[in-house]
């Protein structure tokens, strides 16, 4: 820590840039390996047979395993959906990381742009979170919507994921508005000077 | 400052320590549970009797799964180590994030122990990560170390957690290197009022 503060400030801001064009190229790397994760998976849990990445394998639903050929098209094509809108909150997040790396990198630390970045990430993560929790009981009574009425599954489920989404959320979304405090600190700063 | 923008930021000033009080005591919940629960699990490991789970609970590290009852106590032993280290990093890395919402709640926006705090969460998030990819491997050899020497297994595998981990523990050493830069306008700031 020390040692840090002892480096001199054009070294410290190289390596915040250093590292955050590292970031912004990792992150997009995410984000591109997402899109064509999140395709292979929806198509292939609408034609089974033909997109074989799950193949016919068991898949969890609630708590109760079952073969995707054992589904419905109507029941598939409504898990691809809430499959599609999960991916693409995350989707969002990484975007939203992606934007703001991008403004570390050129060192734009407190203009507006980089605090709506840092707030729109916290409120991706913390939708992700919510949409999480909410689709695990949807996502299970689809599962089982064509077993008798009274054998339907409705599962809710918290599990560590979403806690710790909504928890790092709200973490970035706070430090956004600290770091909006610091930029009008920088700004009454130069008024100063 | 006009009276309005004093206004302003009083408002937005209050709403940083609410939702940092509220985050406080939310993660101080979490982090009770995760070493609830973590400690659970290890005396359940370490003890050679059966008190909490049924005898056919399986233990898998990525691919390999086997049941609790036929893995010989040693191992047993070995996985109750393993896991006790995640619990005991990812509880550091939450305990940083208690931290910080607790100095924000104090206005301590830019005190070195604030950002000494939202470093280590990087740090920390950055340790867990790299320790969870490891910890595949070698609780994978673990698990099977009773096998015949050509029969034991050495699965690594990379999931989506990991690299959300790694990505955000990158965020959090940005944030806070970023911050001190900001603390140290605020510095020079009061130098020259």
């Amino acid at each position: 820590m020390l040692a840090d503060i002892a480096m001199q400030p054009g070294k410290r801001l190289q390596r915040i840039q250093r590292c955050a064009k590292a970031m912004k190229w990792a992150a997009s790397a995410c984000l591109a390996g997402l899109v064509l994760l999140s395709i292979l998976l929806a198509l292939s849990i609408l034609f089974p047979t033909f997109v074989p990445l799950i193949g016919d394998n068991p898949v969890t639903v609630g708590n109760q395993e079952r073969t995707l050929s054992e589904l419905s098209m109507a029941q598939r094509g409504s898990v691809t959906v809430l499959l599609i809108v999960s991916l693409s909150l995350l989707m969002g997040a990484l975007w939203a990381l992606r934007r703001l790396f991008e403004r570390f990198q050129n060192a734009e630390f407190f203009a507006g742009k980089t605090l709506d970045a840092m707030a729109s990430l916290g409120f991706w993560l913390i939708s992700f979170a919510i949409f999480d929790f909410a689709s695990d009981p949807v996502s299970s009574l689809i599962g089982t919507m064509d077993y008798p009425e009274g054998q339907r599954v409705v599962d809710v489920a918290v599990d560590g994921r979403e806690i710790f989404c909504m928890i790092l959320g709200t973490l970035v979304l706070l430090l956004g508005w600290v770091m909006r405090e610091a930029a009008v600190l920088a700004e009454e700063n130069r008024q100063i000077v | 400052m006009s009276e309005l923008e004093r206004i302003d930021r009083e408002k937005r000033l209050a709403r940083i320590r609410h939702l940092s009080a509220f985050m406080k005591w939310a993660v101080s919940l979490v982090l009770v549970l995760i070493l609830l629960l973590g400690g659970l699990v290890i005396v359940e490991l370490a003890l050679p009797t059966e008190l909490l789970f049924s005898p056919d609970e399986t233990i898998d590290f990525a691919e390999v799964e086997r049941r609790l009852d036929e893995v010989p106590y040693l191992q047993r032993l070995g996985i109750a180590g393993l896991f006790g280290i995640a619990i005991a990093l990812l509880s550091l890395a939450v305990w940083n994030i208690r931290q910080v919402f607790k100095r924000f709640q104090a206005m301590e926006f830019f005190s070195p122990k604030t950002l000494a705090n939202v470093i280590s969460i990087g740090v920390w998030l950055i340790i867990f990560a790299i320790f969870d990819l490891i910890s595949d491997p070698i609780g994978s050899v673990i698990l099977t170390y009773d096998f015949p020497p050509g029969e034991r297994l050495v699965e690594v595998s990379l999931d989506g957690a990991e690299i959300f981990c790694l990505v955000l523990g990158a965020l959090m050493l940005l944030l806070g290197w970023i911050l001190r830069e900001a603390a140290l306008i605020a510095d020079e700031n009061r130098q020259f009022v």
